[in-house]
Parts: structure tokens; sequence; C-alpha cells
């Protein structure tokens, strides 16, 4: 990691959450407009700041900036190429996972700061979601570290030389690949935030610079998970001919693509549903996911 | 398809309005938004009903700067001129213009809109002593029609107590207005047909994207939009038929689909004595087995074989799978009732969107209003929404109460 790295993050965030924006727009079927985005944002931090009455103000006015440096943290812990793997820990990959975490505290302190009943329940709703899936998410994390003997997600990505990990792993990424879409506040995740369903739900009361830090934390946070997924599943910078940085690039691209694909074709999931389905099926299976994790390990890594 | 990024606004009225009056709020390049806060524009009629002026006003309040008033036409052709309304509010601020930005105080934009949380520790149903929480959706919800308000209690996610009014006076419906017009004008029968069944197929498609939309489901949105696209149009010869049929076939996936059907099978059950008992009308009624359709005695309609369309449940599915093959129907007829040569009896009574239309006035509609709300009592939230949604009520021509 050099001194330049945080600001190579920082325009990495920037930029990332521009295309994520105009990908978007792709995604929903409107013409692509790249400047309507930037205008759009200016427009907004135009706007004067909402101040709620109760008396938890201050967790409202901290919620988006703590979103912010989780998704910012997480994209960091993201290897984009052999020169630019973002900050290289050994531990990498549960930093990931650990700055995802504080996407929930932020989420409920932004519904219950606000104070109106359907930004709560919104708050709430993340909270009962991220019990169920947070735990998968940090699990599967851990399956596919095993082949690579690391938690450096650089590491990883490298020992998908031969096969990527979507394919030696199948499992971990159907597990990991919505459990981060929740995180990301995705739909058909978005129960936080549920549009017409809680009129804005946990974010609804948020206006001028707080509405446009929120707005470019949830970029972010699509492209770190996006990211993500293309490397610890798709064999991240690798691939032939074209230079490394364009591989992961475009594989990042095909997983926001793809997840905000998903988003518009199918419903809003119900909250009892997914949690039946984290708690039933996905903490066990990412068990099972871990031990064969261990058996694969063993076979065909050593 | 919708060719730029659609503006998030205040629409007065709501999008199915704009779409009964034949205004395509999304051709016009905007969107319901979630709240005012979120709102950048308020697109609203030349004149507004009077009970509205006041929700108006504070929609108007909670609207960060730069904002600006987008007038999309007349369909009330009576009312409160919407600026008058605006300016009246805000006295200090006249001036406001179509596009012109006002200046306002915005210290407490996005607060204190519709649905303000009080803590009234009511104790839960399941022994456990919980926090019930306060809310009130409308005049102005994206959630609800414009004019209808719900005042809920919420216990956890769950409904505790709902009580659905109107805050507009009776008037000709704004949700169904050709309707209207056919039962106290002077129609032919082959024009009263066409332009009612198209009116029925264009409110029951405007209704398959709001579920979808509260659903959350773009997709079958963004179909329903393409048969509401499809179906509006000046005259019925231009209406692409097919096209909407096409799109309507697509739309009918919401209603069976295991997500709309978890959230309605079985909830808001009016029975058929029920229905009977409260002189409950139109897809409500049908939907319980009530085959009471003001169709069934039209001498005109029997000449292009008209059935109408029951199912037996009486709950939220059944209500949404009425109007969704409805529209459908409603297609059909209207189809052949154009190139058909028709008995030439006129009608007092004609069977709108929601019911019989008689005389002017709404039979049941006001019923289906005062029951609504005690149905979803006990519902999860979004399952209260869908099955509100599935009454399809309209304030309009309800007296406030």
């Amino acid at each position: 990691m050099s001194n330049w790295t945080p600001f190579a993050i920082l325009a990495l965030a920037l930029g990332g959450a521009w295309a994520v924006a105009c990908v978007e727009q792709a995604v929903a079927g409107v013409r692509v407009a790249p400047a309507l985005v930037l205008r759009r944002a200016a427009e907004q931090l135009d706007q004067p700041l909402a101040v709620p009455a109760g008396r938890d103000a201050w967790l409202y006015h901290l919620a988006p900036p703590l979103l912010l440096v989780a998704a910012v943290v997480a994209l960091a812990t993201v290897p984009w190429a052999p020169g630019f793997r973002g900050v290289d820990l050994s531990t990498g990959a549960i930093l990931f996972s650990a700055a995802l975490a504080y996407v929930t505290p932020s989420v409920f302190m932004a519904g219950w700061g606000a104070g109106g009943p359907l930004a709560v329940l919104g708050g709430f709703r993340f909270i009962a979601l991220m019990l169920g899936f947070a735990m998968p998410l940090a699990m599967v994390v851990t399956a596919v570290a095993a082949p690579a003997e690391s938690l450096r997600p650089a590491a990883i990505v490298e020992v998908q030389h031969a096969v990527p990990m979507v394919i030696v792993q199948p499992f971990a990424a159907a597990l990991f690949v919505p459990a981060a879409m929740a995180v990301a506040l995705l739909a058909p995740f978005d129960l936080a935030d549920a549009t017409t369903e809680l009129e804005g739900g946990a974010f609804s009361r948020y206006t001028g610079l707080h509405a446009g830090l929120i707005a470019l934390a949830r970029k972010i946070l699509v492209l770190a998970v996006a990211g993500m997924t293309a490397a610890l599943f798709l064999a991240g910078w690798q691939g032939p001919l074209l230079p490394p940085a364009i591989w992961m690039a475009l594989k990042t691209g095909a997983v926001v693509a793809g997840m905000l694909w998903a988003g518009r074709r199918l419903p809003r999931f119900e909250l009892e549903r997914l949690l039946v389905v984290a708690w039933i099926v996905a903490i066990p299976a990412a068990i099972g996911v871990i031990v064969l994790a261990g058996l694969i390990t063993l076979l065909f890594y050593r | 398809m919708v060719v730029r990024p659609l503006r998030p606004a205040v629409l007065v009225p709501d999008e199915q309005a704009w779409t009964m009056a034949g205004v395509d709020v999304q051709a016009a390049g905007f969107e319901a938004a979630a709240t005012p806060a979120a709102a950048s524009v308020l697109a609203g009629p030349e004149r507004i009903p009077e009970e509205l002026a006041s929700a108006v006003g504070e929609a108007w309040e909670l609207i960060c700067e730069p904002r600006r008033v987008e007038v999309l036409g007349d369909p009330f052709a009576a009312g409160m001129p919407l600026l008058e309304a605006l300016k009246e509010r805000h006295g200090e601020h006249a001036g406001m213009d179509h596009d012109e930005h006002a200046g306002m105080g915005h210290d407490h934009a996005g607060m204190d809109h519709g649905d303000m949380m009080e803590i009234t520790g009511e104790p839960s149903r399941d022994g456990l002593v919980m926090e019930a929480a306060d809310v009130a959706l409308g005049p102005l919800s994206p959630a609800l029609p414009t004019g209808l308000v719900a005042e809920l209690s919420l216990d956890g996610d769950v409904v505790a107590s709902c009580r659905v009014r109107a805050t507009l006076e009776a008037r000709r419906d704004a949700l169904a207005p050709r309707a209207w017009a056919a039962a106290t004008g002077d129609l032919i029968a082959g024009e009263r047909i066409v332009a009612v069944e198209l009116e029925r197929a264009l409110s029951h498609a405007a209704w398959l994207r709001r579920s979808a939309q509260l659903l959350g489901w773009p997709l079958l949105a963004d179909r329903a939009g393409q048969a509401v696209a499809a179906l509006v149009a000046e005259a019925p010869e231009s209406i692409a038929f097919d096209a909407a049929r096409c799109a309507l076939e697509v739309s009918r996936r919401l209603v069976e689909s295991r997500a709309f059907r978890s959230r309605t099978a079985g909830r808001a059950v009016v029975d058929a004595a029920g229905a009977r008992a409260l002189g409950l009308t139109g897809p409500i009624a049908r939907a319980s087995g009530v085959p009471e359709d003001a169709r069934s005695q039209d001498a005109a309609y029997a000449g292009l074989g008209f059935e109408p369309v029951t199912r037996e449940a009486g709950d939220a599915a059944a209500r949404a799978e009425v109007r969704a093959e409805e529209a459908v129907a409603a297609v059909d007829l209207a189809q052949e009732a154009l190139g058909a040569d028709l008995p030439a009896a006129r009608r007092s009574t004609v069977e709108g969107p929601r019911g019989p239309i008689r005389h002017g006035t709404t039979p049941g509609a006001a019923e289906a209003v005062a029951l609504a709300g005690g149905l979803v009592i006990g519902l999860e939230w979004s399952a209260a929404l869908a099955a509100l949604a599935s009454f399809d009520l309209s304030p309009w021509s309800v007296s406030a109460r």
C-alpha cells in the first residue's frame, strides 16, 4: 500500500459510483445520460438539510457518513489488479465482511434517527434481514479462502488461475451473491427502503448532502460487493489477452449489471420468507459449504 | 419503453387518476416520489379540488429547493387554481409560476409529513409489551389513491387498527370519467360499450401497474405500463388492441405469482353473504361469488356474449384475479363492439371499473371504503397494503367522513 492508495481508492469510489449509476439507467431500459447523473447529484447537494425533531437526531446525522465509510472500506479491500490491490491485508477478506457489518447499524440509525414509524420499520427490517444473512456472507468468504490457505483477497484471486471458484464452489457463490445483494440494499432485498411500500423507509427523510452521501455510499457498496464477487468467484483480474485491470472491470461490470437486472425482474421478497430461508437453509448450507471447501482443499489444492 | 430517466415528483392527483384522464405522466417525464422530500417537482392539474388544497400546500412546503410546479392539464375542469392554492398557503412567497422556483425555508424539510410516530405503549396481541406506532397515510401517499386517508396503528410491523376514509366530497369520479359520462350522457350502445370497456381495461391495467410498484416488481410495472400506453388513445380506432391484450396477459403474471399470492391469498376475506349484506358491488362483490353486474341486464352486452367474471374465495387474491381477467375481457369486448351492429338501447346504469354508476351515484363505493380498513387488521405491513390495494378504492365519488 503506497501513499497514493487512499487517493486511488477515493477516485475509484467516485468514478465507480458514477459508472454504477449509468449501468442502473441502462438496466432500467432508459437512455443512458452520464451527464444527468452528475447534474442530479449537484442539484441534490444544493438542497438544504432536513433536521429531525426527535431527540436522537445525532443518529440521523451520523448514519450517512458511517454508511459511506463502511462502503469505502469494503471497496478498499477489493483487489483490482496485481499492481493495485487496495488495502492488501493478510486478513482482507475478513476486513471486507467487518466493513459490511457496519452497514446494518448505519441503516438502523438512519431509520431510528428520522423518527417516522415507517422509517423505523425500515431500520428494523434491515436488522432482521442482516441478522440472517451476515453470517452466511462471512462463512462463505472463509470457505473460498480455504483453497488459497489465505484470507488475503489477492491470494484468493491467484489460486483461481486454473479454475474460477464459481465452478469449484458453486454453492458458495449461490449463497454469497444474494447475501451480498441484501447487504448492498439491492432489490429484491430492498426491504429497508421499499419505495412505495414504506414511502422510502429508513432513508425517506434525508435531503441535500445527507441524501447525496447515502446515494453515493449505496453505489459504492454495489461496486464493492460486485468487485469482491468477481475477485472471490470469477478469478478477479485473471484472463487472457486483455490487461488484468480490464478483466476485473469487465467482470465487476457484469456482476453489477446482473445484480441490478435481477432486481428489476424479481418482486421484493417478504421478510418472513427471507428469514426462514436465511436461518433454516442459508446458515446450515454455509456450514456445509465450509466442510466441502475443506474437502476440496485437501483433495485438489495440496 | 421510457427513453429518459424519470424525475421524482409529487403527483397531484396520483398516476392512476392522470392515466384515467388520458395523460401519461411517465411520458411527461415524471414518476411518483416516495416522499415530497425526495421530489423536486410538483406535477399537478390547473385546478384542484378545494379539499386537497391544504395537503398540496403541505407537500409543496416539504419539497426542497430548487423546485418547480408543472401543470400537466386540467382533468377536473373545476376547483381551486393550483397556483392560487400554493400562493394562499405561502402568501409571503407569492409569485410562483410554471417552471419558476419559489423560495421557502427548509429547516424541517421532509419532516412532519404524513406518518408521524407516536408511541402509545399498547400491549401486543402475543402478550409481549410492545410499543405501538400510529401511522397516517394520505391523502397524497404513493401507496394510496389521492384523496384517500388510512389511519393505522402498528404493533411492530403488524396492523393493530386501521381506518380508511375519503377526504373528498362526492363528485364526478376522476378514476372513471368515461363510465360516469356514459351513465349521465346520451351515448348509443356501441359507443357506450367501447368507451366503458376501454376505461375498464385502462383502469385495471393502471391498477396492475400500481400493484406491481407496491410489490417492488419493476418488470411487471413496466409491462402494465405498456398496456396503459396502448390503451390511452383519443380515438378507439387508433388503439393497438393486440399490443394491449399482449401486455395485459403478461401483467397477469403478477396476480398469479407466488410473491403476490403469499401477501393476498386468504387475506381480507369478504364472503358472499357479507358482500350482499353490505351492498358491495363491482369486482369486490364478484370476487366473493356474487355475479351481479349491470352488464348482465344489457341486451347489447348479451349480443357480444358477455359473461361476468367471478371467483368464490372473496379474498384479496380473488379480487386481483377478477380484475386481471376482466381487463383482458374488456379489451375483447371493446374490439368486438367497435365493428358490431348493436341494439340502440340507452341505459342509465353503467357498470364502471369499480361497480355500477347510476344517476350520478356509485352504490357500494362508500361501503367498500368503510369496510376495507377493518379487514387488514392483523396483517403484516406489506400484506396489509396489498390487501388494501385489492379493493381498488376510489375516494372521488364517496363523501368525506
